[in-house]
């Protein structure tokens, strides 16, 4: 029992970050219906641009670094939207998802010329340890709970901006009919620009989460962008409750999995589950039928 | 030396081609301020794509739009909103998955004064922007009877009601024309009744002038001050109500040749 209590935790603390990853996916997918495969990416800047502040000026607190890191990731986000999605709005979706693809590698080999192939660490930021309860025999790590405390407080952030603010309301509005939201007023590129912005910057926060816990490398943003691209299809892909369940669920199946079965199979679980979804509700579990443009 | 208001709208030449095909063809509308004008024509005439060309969704190979005396052709679609053109849509697309509220919420919230550090914070004037779009909101919906339906998803409501709703949410976004597209299809003989009264009200009560695309020909000739007939893309005829009923071209493009 305690063992499967431990996984559970340890599962929630991953699958939070991935949830706030998939946040961005399912966001940008609802309002241009795009799988922006660079997303990953975003992340691993994240990371760097943390590692880097908090590595080059001492000193710096953390909460700064993580704002600039978050800062950071979410104008590369505008930047890549601006320059290589927009041109491509009104050519046939396989285009721009190609795009995507094609900015993801080439972050990676930017990541790699700009920062170089080896790890990179954060200086520690937390005392090792932690808190056990004993009573059920689990430990929590002061870093998981650091994780796990801020996911939450980002995600109620981001309802918060969706549903009590204009700019929130009009990405509701956009998500469902664009063409009409622009007849209504509403500046629909400033709109999507500003969906880069906030997804990319939760997925910026995650690389520093994620380069506090193990290190910082080009090739970070790969394994956890698809495990949070899977978990926003397995969510349902544009709802932005189903991104946080789908997130928390890969999170914890990967810990079961790999405690109870071998951690070989963590990464092939994910992609189990993917064809399982995709088989069985295409549409995730809240999903809703994605609406038939004529 | 005399004063003459600028028209409201008016269109000089306004066409476009899909294609090799002339779609519309000069095509000139004029609308003066306080007016309810109709526009009216055959299936596949052109109306819906000349409303397309106003509100800046299609850009016109020829000719010139004007508001008020500014150019407005070429702009963005959600300028030539801010500038003061509305519209409503033939076939309905509201925002469904969103409130009623919400739906109306979402087209006044260009007037909302409050910045995104506000919203998050809570400030006081992201609060009173808050509160007076909010009154603003209800205001509309209980004008127009659909108050007590303002939690409800705007995709649950009855037909009749949706395009209603579709007229808040334009009227929300405090433009001086409202482009109507066909708002009476598929109503029965008593919500058409209600809906006439209702465009009335909109000059009375809400200032606007209203550009009007129906197939309700009742309708057209109760509310309409004047009449344009398109077909096949060009205008056949314009005049008032009774002219355009006892028009021979307008008969012939309707009934065809006798």
């Amino acid at each position: 029992m305690s063992e499967f209590l431990q996984f559970l935790i340890n599962g929630l603390a991953v699958g939070s970050m991935y949830a706030l990853i998939a946040l961005g996916y399912t966001m940008v997918y609802g309002i241009i219906q795009l799988i922006n495969f660079a997303h990953g990416e975003f992340m691993m800047m994240g990371a760097f641009v943390g590692a880097f502040t908090l590595n080059r000026l001492q000193g710096t607190p953390l909460a700064v670094a993580l704002v600039i890191s978050m800062l950071a990731a979410g104008l590369l986000a505008v930047l890549v939207e601006l320059v290589a999605y927009r041109p491509l709005r009104r050519q046939p979706k396989i285009f721009v998802l190609t795009a995507a693809i094609a900015v993801s590698v080439l972050l990676q080999n930017l990541g790699r010329i700009v920062f170089g192939s080896s790890a990179v660490s954060f200086p520690a930021q937390f005392p090792q340890g932690s808190i056990g309860l004993e009573s059920l025999g689990v430990w929590v790590e002061y870093s998981q709970l650091f994780v796990l405390g801020l996911s939450l407080v980002l995600m109620a952030a981001l309802w918060l901006i969706v549903h009590k603010t204009k700019i929130g309301a009009a990405m509701r509005a956009t998500s469902q009919d664009i063409d009409a939201a622009r007849l209504m007023g509403i500046n629909t590129n400033l709109v999507i620009s500003f969906t880069f912005f906030i997804g990319a910057s939760l997925a910026g926060a995650v690389g520093v989460f994620y380069g506090m816990q193990y290190s910082v490398d080009p090739l970070m943003g790969v394994q956890p962008g698809l495990a949070a691209f899977v978990a926003a299809v397995l969510g349902g892909i544009g709802s932005l409750p189903g991104a946080m369940i789908g997130g928390l669920l890969i999170g914890i199946i990967e810990n079961l999995v790999a405690g109870y079965l071998s951690s070989t199979y963590q990464g092939a679980i994910t992609f189990v589950l993917l064809i399982l979804v995709l088989s069985i509700k295409p549409t995730g579990l809240l999903g809703r039928m994605a609406p038939v443009k004529v | 030396m005399t004063t003459t208001t600028a028209p409201l709208l008016k269109t000089t030449g306004m066409g476009i081609n899909f294609g090799g095909l002339k779609a519309v063809d000069e095509v000139n509308l004029q609308v003066d301020p306080g007016e309810i004008v109709g526009l009216i024509g055959p299936n596949g005439a052109g109306k819906t794509t000349c409303f397309n060309m106003i509100t800046g969704v299609y850009k016109p190979s020829r000719g010139s739009i004007e508001l008020a005396g500014a150019r407005i052709d070429g702009k963005s679609t959600p300028s030539i909103n801010h500038l003061g053109i509305a519209r409503t849509f033939q076939n309905i697309r509201l925002f469904r998955q969103l409130t009623v509220l919400d739906n109306v919420r979402v087209a006044l919230h260009r007037q909302a004064g409050y910045g995104l550090l506000g919203a998050l914070l809570r400030l006081s004037p992201y609060r009173r922007a808050e509160v007076s779009m909010r009154q603003r909101a209800e205001y509309l919906l209980d004008v127009f009877g659909l108050a007590e339906r303002r939690w409800d998803r705007a995709g649950d409501l009855p037909y009749g009601e949706q395009r209603k709703l579709e007229v808040v949410r334009a009227l929300a976004t405090e433009p001086k024309l409202l482009l109507l597209d066909e708002p009476a299809a598929g109503m029965n003989p008593q919500e058409t009744a209600t809906l006439t009264a209702l465009i009335q009200r909109l000059r009375q009560e809400f200032k606007v002038s209203v550009l009007l695309i129906e197939h309700d020909m009742s309708l057209v000739m109760k509310v309409c001050d004047r009449i344009y007939v398109l077909d096949y893309g060009k205008e056949i005829a314009r005049g008032t109500p009774p002219e355009i009923q006892s028009n021979q071209q307008v008969i012939k493009a309707y009934l065809g040749e006798a």
